[in-house]
Parts: C-alpha cells; sequence; structure tokens
C-alpha cells in the first residue's frame, strides 16, 4: 500500500527533477532512457530524503534505476526505522562555531 | 618571486617530506564520514601517524610488487586512500590512483584503466576488501598477484626507495574506458614540480587548509587534496565526491569551518552551490575565510563565475578568492591561473571569456598548430606548454607520445601540445576552445570514439563508422550530442526512432555515465565524411546541430 502511494509522489519529484514529461514515461521507465547520470541520481536520492524525512544508505544508489525501484528502496528504508532528520545545522559546523 | 621551480625541489621526491615530519602531531588529512547521515565525523591522521602507516604500506608492497610494478588504488575516498596513495609512492612503484568498485559506472571505468595499466598489486581497505576480491574474481580485468588492505598491515620501519626524477610516480588516466584509455605518466619530477607550481600560484604554505570532495583519481582532486598539502604541509579536509552532490552545503561547511582554506571545483559545482542552495541557508555560512577557490579542469564559463559571486559575495567570499585556472593532466595538472585581484571577464563577440590569467614555472606559447610559429597577441593559436611539470608521454603509447609531447618551436623539442585552443591578451590567457575531439562534462573527460562505440552496439539500426558524437556548448555548459545513421535497408517508415534514441540514450547513461543532450537518427550516408571516408565530426557537428543553435 505504501508502495504505490509513494511510486506518485516519486513521480512527480522525478519529472520535477529530471524535466520530464510525465505523459512520456511509467514506473519502470529506466531513469538511464531519460539520459539521468550518476550526480543527478544523487540529486534525486537527496529529494527524495528531504521530502520524506530520512536518510537513504548512498551504497544504494545503483538500485535507483527507475521510479518502481526508488518507492521500493524509500520502503525498505521507512521500514527499517529511518526517522526524520534532525532540523538545523551539521554537526560539524556547530562544534566549530562555538569552539 | 622565482619563475622557475628550485633545481632541489625538482630533485626531491615528495613524499620525502614525510620524513621531516615525523614528530609532527598536527593533523594532515581529515575525513568528513558522512556515513552516519546528518552529522559529519572528522578522522584525521596527523603527519607523524601518517608516516607510520606509510611505511606500513611500503614494507607491504616490497613484498608483492617490484620497482616498475603498477600498483592501483582501489579504494573509497578516504583515509584509507590516501595511506595507500602515499605508501606506493614511498614504496618506489608506478602508482594508479582509481576509486572503489562501488557504482556501475566506477566498475566500468576501472575495467578499462586496469586492462590497460595491467597493475600487479591493488591496495584497498579492510571494509571493502570482499567486494573488490569479488570484482577481481568477476574475470572482466587482468587477475592481480595480491590485494592488500591498508588498514591491516603490521607497522614496520622502512626507508623510502631510491628514486630519479625521471622514475614514473604515478599514472594518471583521464578517461576510463576500454577503448581509448590513456595513462598519463607522471614522473617524481613532473609532481614535485606541479605541487611547487600550484603551492606558488595559490599562496599555499603550512596554514593552509585544503578542502573539497574532487575524486583523488581526478589530477585536480589529487593535486588539491594529496599532492599540493604533502608540499605545503598544512592540512588536507575531504569528503566522498557524492556527499558534496547529496548536500552541496556541506562544501559550504567545508569552506567556512577551517582557517585559510582553498578549494577546487569545475562550474558545475560552482552552479550547484547557487542552485540547490536556499538563500536562508547561505546566511548561515561566513565564507570571509575562504583563501582561494580555483575553478578548473574544463573551459570557464562567465555565467557560473557571475552567479556564484553573486549568490557569495553577501555571505563573506571574497571576489580575489576565485581563481579561474587552466590545466590539464598531460601537464601534471596546472598550467595558468588568475591572480588574487578577482576574475577578468572579457566579451568577445556573443561570448563571455573568463581569463585563465599567467603561467608559473613553465613556459606556455600560443602556437600555429600547422607551421609550430608563435602568433602574435590576440590571435587564436593552439596552446603549447614547456616545463618540468609536463609528463613523460602516454603510457605505453610511443607514437602517440611522440605526437603530443615533442612538438617543435624553433628547433626546440619537448613542447606539449595541449589540444586548447587561445590567445594572449598581452599579460593574460585565454582558453577559447579546442582543436582535439575530446569532450569535457563535469571536468570529466570522454573520448567521442567511446561514446561512438557505445551508440553503434546499442540498437540493429545502428552500426560502427555510422555515429558522430560530438561536444555542444548549452546553457549548462558542454554536452553530448550524438548523430547516427540508420542502417541501409532499413525503411524509414519501419524505424521506431523515439525507441533507437531511447536504446542509445540508455548505453550511453550506463556505460559512460553521461547524459546524452540529443539523440538524431538520419537517413545512410547523411554524415559528412573525410576524404578517407571515415566520419568528420566537427562537420558533423556544424551540418546538423550548430544552425539550430545559432
Amino acid at each position: 500500500m505504501a508502495a504505490e502511494e509513494h511510486v506518485g509522489k516519486i513521480k512527480a519529484i522525478v519529472c520535477e527533477t529530471f524535466d520530464v514529461d510525465p505523459a512520456t514515461i511509467d514506473d519502470t521507465t529506466p531513469f538511464a532512457e531519460m539520459g539521468v547520470d550518476s550526480r543527478r541520481r544523487v540529486r534525486l536520492l537527496a529529494t527524495v530524503e528531504v521530502e520524506f524525512g530520512v536518510d537513504i544508505d548512498l551504497d544504494e544508489l545503483d538500485r535507483l534505476v527507475d521510479i518502481r525501484s526508488a518507492a521500493e528502496l524509500l520502503d525498505e528504508t521507512i521500514a527499517a526505522g529511518g526517522k526524520p532528520r534532525k532540523r538545523g545545522l551539521p554537526g560539524l559546523l556547530r562544534r566549530h562555531r562555538l569552539g | 618571486m622565482p619563475d622557475e621551480v628550485p633545481e632541489e625541489v625538482l630533485r626531491t621526491p615528495l613524499v620525502w617530506r614525510l620524513l621531516r615530519r615525523a614528530d609532527d602531531e598536527r593533523p594532515a588529512f581529515t575525513h568528513l564520514d558522512c556515513s552516519a547521515g546528518q552529522d559529519m565525523i572528522e578522522r584525521t591522521l596527523s603527519w607523524s601517524e601518517l608516516l607510520v602507516r606509510v611505511q606500513a604500506v611500503a614494507a607491504g608492497l616490497r613484498e608483492h610488487a617490484r620497482p616498475g610494478d603498477r600498483v592501483a588504488i582501489v579504494a573509497r575516498q578516504d583515509l584509507s586512500y590516501v595511506v595507500a596513495f602515499f605508501g606506493a609512492l614511498y614504496a618506489g612503484v608506478v602508482a594508479v590512483p582509481l576509486s572503489a568498485p562501488d557504482l556501475g559506472a566506477q566498475r566500468e571505468r576501472l575495467v578499462g584503466v586496469l586492462g590497460d595499466c595491467d597493475a600487479q598489486v591493488w591496495l584497498t581497505a579492510d571494509a571493502i576488501a570482499d567486494r573488490v576480491r569479488e570484482f577481481a574474481d568477476a574475470g572482466d580485468v587482468p587477475r592481480p598477484r595480491a590485494i592488500l588492505s591498508v588498514d591491516t598491515l603490521p607497522a614496520v620501519a622502512a626507508e623510502p626507495a631510491p628514486v630519479t626524477p625521471d622514475t614514473p610516480a604515478y599514472l594518471q588516466y583521464t578517461s576510463g574506458t576500454t577503448r581509448s584509455p590513456a595513462g598519463v605518466v607522471i614522473t617524481h619530477r613532473a609532481l614535485a614540480a606541479a605541487c611547487w607550481q600550484v603551492c606558488d600560484a595559490y599562496a599555499v604554505d603550512a596554514e593552509t587548509t585544503c578542502v573539497g570532495w574532487i575524486p583523488f583519481f581526478h589530477d585536480m582532486g589529487l593535486v588539491q587534496l594529496l599532492t599540493g598539502t604533502m608540499h605545503g604541509g598544512g592540512r588536507s579536509v575531504f569528503l566522498a565526491p557524492l556527499e558534496f552532490i547529496r548536500r552541496p552545503e556541506r562544501w559550504l561547511t567545508l569552506m567556512s569551518a577551517y582557517p585559510k582554506t582553498l578549494t577546487a571545483a569545475p562550474n558545475f559545482a560552482y552552479d550547484l552551490l547557487v542552485e540547490a542552495v536556499p538563500e536562508a541557508r547561505r546566511r548561515e555560512f561566513d565564507l570571509s575565510g575562504v583563501h582561494v577557490a580555483l575553478n578548473g579542469s574544463e573551459p570557464i564559463r562567465a555565467a557560473t563565475v557571475e552567479a556564484f559571486l553573486d549568490a557569495y559575495e553577501p555571505h563573506g567570499f571574497p571576489r580575489g578568492a576565485y581563481r579561474p585556472s587552466y590545466g590539464l593532466a598531460e601537464a601534471t595538472v596546472y598550467v595558468a591561473s588568475g591572480d588574487a585581484n578577482g576574475p577578468v571577464v572579457t566579451p568577445v563577440g556573443d561570448r563571455s571569456l573568463v581569463a585563465v590569467g599567467h603561467p608559473r614555472g613553465q613556459r606556455v606559447r600560443v602556437v600555429d598548430p600547422d607551421t609550430a610559429r608563435p602568433v602574435r597577441d590576440g590571435t587564436t593559436g593552439e596552446i603549447w606548454v614547456r616545463g618540468p611539470n609536463v609528463a613523460a608521454g602516454y603510457w605505453r603509447r610511443p607514437a602517440l607520445t611522440a605526437e603530443v609531447f615533442d612538438a617543435r618551436i624553433d628547433g626546440e623539442g619537448g613542447w606539449l601540445r595541449t589540444g586548447d585552443l587561445g590567445w594572449w591578451d598581452g599579460s593574460r590567457l585565454y582558453v577559447t576552445g579546442r582543436r582535439k575531439d575530446l569532450i569535457i562534462i563535469d571536468g570529466r573527460n570522454h573520448y567521442p570514439q567511446d561514446i561512438e562505440d557505445t551508440v553503434a552496439g546499442a540498437h540493429p539500426v545502428l552500426g560502427r563508422d555510422r555515429v558522430a558524437a560530438f561536444a555542444v556548448e548549452g546553457e549548462a555548459g558542454e554536452a553530448v550530442v550524438v548523430v547516427a545513421e540508420r542502417a541501409r535497408g532499413a525503411a524509414a517508415a519501419e524505424v521506431d526512432e523515439t525507441a533507437v534514441a531511447r536504446a542509445a540514450t540508455r548505453a550511453v547513461a550506463t556505460a559512460h555515465d553521461v547524459a546524452l543532450r540529443s539523440f538524431l537518427l538520419v537517413k545512410p550516408g547523411a554524415l559528412p565524411r573525410t576524404s578517407s571516408g571515415k566520419v568528420a565530426r566537427s562537420a558533423a557537428r556544424t551540418r546538423f546541430w550548430a544552425p539550430v543553435t545559432d
């Protein structure tokens, strides 16, 4: 159930991020066919992270091949206890500013 | 300011500088580990710790490799890479800085390069050793004699190997593909010279923090984040490249959180900081401590420079820190750069050209490539370079080496033909275009014949010698366009052009990690050809692309 809900949201993000007409793709159109390189796949991953408030393992990047697989990856991340991320500055910067 | 690299620098192998820092507890190399998610964890080696680890690697290597053997660095961008690379230099073998086989695109590149350099030993880290062994066992590359994890080698004191200035230190691969990998042979002299030039040009010293994320297998990443710091004796703080792409503001953290920072990147990264970091986030960073932010490894776009300065000067970024720079792997890395007065942008016709300033420690001439005579100021010609930083040639490619590395001016040999076009305005160098067919995207080199091969095999109506790939200028920088003829006998009405375009786009994205700007399918015989029957790429660009854009 969750996967289907995520498919729609991720499709919207994909069309926005990759500047693609939604009418020309479906859930299993390979990102590679849209001419997407690994940098743009990482940007997609980052947008999904922000949108759903989770951290996705960058090692999983090769699994990010189409909308369906992205939705599955997101489901797994949430099921594995992906918590909403903390707001605010990365810790390093905070430490240096206070130090 | 001396104009020539001092003789003492050229005679001293870079890594010998470590010996003087045996008791130096200052931080030398710091990896910001992002694997824990939002927070970045500093993992640091001091100079004295680095020496101990480097000696362990050198001692381990001596059991498996002889001088002249190639030793590939098959590691992630973390401290293990730093230890492995300097360990190989210390051992006097020929290092080949590569990457871990983590992603599909990385594996494609590794297959091409490892097949060409035939590395006898691979260096990696324990955490990924299983994955690396699996990759070696898959049979796509020559099997190494040994795969060593640098973090499990026992500490053993070892002397640095005796090397001469002419001994190869490492092979710098500028593009990693199966058809035409070209490993540039960087000698110990060239490396020492390049480090001196970079430190001299950007005033790098023991107070400098070199920060960034450019891949270590890239010439700019290697010198900016590893060898330059070894020369200057300061500190490096770095991230894995994709961790910057994932959260671009991490680069701003790097620039602002450490003293006297020097950073480097190609255009796209400065564009990303403008596009992906909203104004509300920018306010969290104070960039007034940035000493140098150099833009290099591809032609510098005036729009990129202006947009970045507009966005970040209000947050303290000093205009004079922005240094447009020019270099290439065949000259180790550095040729010329702008000075501390800020970027100089000159309108020429409907283009805006960004000056790349003045060379350091080497000679640069703009030459008529046909007559080999220098041209007058303001006239376009090919940029030729001669100096101690020029590489010894291409690995096992004597004919190409002679053609590229031994051009003559007035009877003097040893000039490097860069393949880049440019002109002098009297005091500054401008890079205006390219004579070679090379395609550079986001600072990465691609040879058109490799992309053409991939496209030829992507669909039954496509085939060899009927494809042209070439670079075009776009709003977001350089991009690739492919024009391909459909097979004779394939009637236009029966060919699904969209399916062919998708197959070609998919193949190029998968094999080269490149997004095609456009794919055009044309009728048989429509591509222009040379008198010998080869597809003429620049004529194809003029026929099929230029009329659309100009």
